[in-house]
């Protein structure tokens, strides 16, 4: 006799009842604990997933496009007020250690021996930062010393 | 999520996709509803998985939240490959049944406190309508099943499990690296034992 069950369960579908027991055998309801820290991890795993949203043109060179737009508005306002004997307006006007870092190693530097590329950059950053007055000074300054200086950006 | 709002995803996840698009969708552009999705469909059934691999309710818990967590790990290392051939439930309860491995059986068991009575409420819980554990009254013959399946050798109780999870004899031949005929003969045995320790309720139920 039990020859003959034993034959009968050879088949894998054999006993699909009793798997249908075995399956509700588990309580469900405690559940609640897993499900809250599944949640947390998948959040920061998604999170981690995601690629980086694209960079839009508005937003990647802004201190670019900032220092262009001002500096073309300023421009020619300052340069033709400027007469032969006007002196150069750069007395006291330096470049900042961390703005020469670069160029010139981190060391403050008068804009007259300054190299103009960073000069201009470091220009950029003070319209980035808003202080217009500071940027005005420093591009009356840049056009008198260097008329030609032309951006490759 | 009404729209997708994730750069390279053209469509919401659907009910309608498999559990593999689905992981792939959320292991690519982290798409959190797809993910959800997979979670709804075997978050009761991989701890009934896990209930029957242990036969205990609290270490099925433990071992059905690591394996989650371990999937998720996957996902983020871009190492989540449904293999050819094997369907994404035998890769979770594969995953699972790998962790009670290394977890519970790989270091001095705990002496187990489920009570072999209760008998008889597995009796009354059978011979109800719906023939399902649901209320109190039923949690002793509840807990006489899982005696009764933890009473099993590993190797016979990860057979019964995977088996009455729906997966195939090849499958299960995979996840525990036995041959199919070894597969079959585990799980012949182990109903068996299984008879022996219950009723003849349970009995008719494998019978039939």
């Amino acid at each position: 006799m039990a020859e003959q069950h034993d034959d009968e369960l050879d088949d894998w579908d054999d006993g699909e009842a009793f798997a249908g027991l075995l399956q509700s055998a588990a309580d469900p309801s405690r559940l609640k604990a897993q499900d809250t820290v599944v949640a947390s991890a998948a959040d920061a795993a998604a999170a981690r997933l995601r690629p980086a949203p694209r960079r839009s043109l508005a937003s990647w060179p802004i201190a670019l496009a900032a220092g262009l737009v001002v500096g073309a508005v300023l421009s020619p306002l300052s340069t033709p007020s400027l007469g032969p004997s006007d002196a150069i307006p750069d007395a006291g006007l330096m470049l900042p250690a961390d703005a020469t870092r670069s160029a010139s190693g981190g060391v403050e530097v008068a804009v007259a021996e300054a190299d103009p590329a960073v000069w201009y950059r470091y220009i950029q950053e003070l319209i980035y930062r808003g202080d217009f007055a500071l940027a005005e000074a420093h591009l009356h300054a840049f056009n008198q010393l260097h008329p030609d200086y032309r951006s490759d950006r | 999520m009404g729209v997708d709002h994730f750069q390279g995803i053209t469509r919401i996840a659907s009910s309608n996709d498999t559990d593999e698009a689905l992981l792939l969708r959320f292991q690519r552009h982290g798409d959190r509803r797809a993910f959800d999705i997979v979670y709804e469909r075997y978050r009761k059934p991989l701890l009934s998985f896990t209930v029957g691999l242990s036969g205990n309710q609290a270490v099925a818990e433990e071992v059905s939240q690591q394996a989650w967590l371990q999937l998720l790990e996957a996902t983020e290392r871009g190492t989540f490959t449904p293999g050819a051939g094997s369907s994404f439930r035998a890769y979770l309860y594969t995953m699972a049944r790998n962790r009670y491995i290394d977890d519970y059986c790989r270091r001095p068991q705990p002496v187990r406190s489920e009570s072999l009575a209760g008998g008889q409420a597995l009796e009354d819980t059978l011979a109800s309508e719906d023939g399902a554990f649901g209320g109190a009254a039923a949690e002793q013959g509840r807990l006489r099943l899982l005696a009764a399946l933890a009473e099993l050798p590993l190797e016979q109780r990860e057979v019964i499990a995977m088996w009455s999870a729906g997966m195939s004899a090849e499958e299960v031949a995979r996840a525990t690296g036995a041959p199919r005929n070894t597969v079959l003969s585990r799980k012949r045995y182990a109903l068996k034992k299984l008879k022996e320790s219950l009723g003849t309720t349970a009995r008719s139920l494998l019978d039939g």
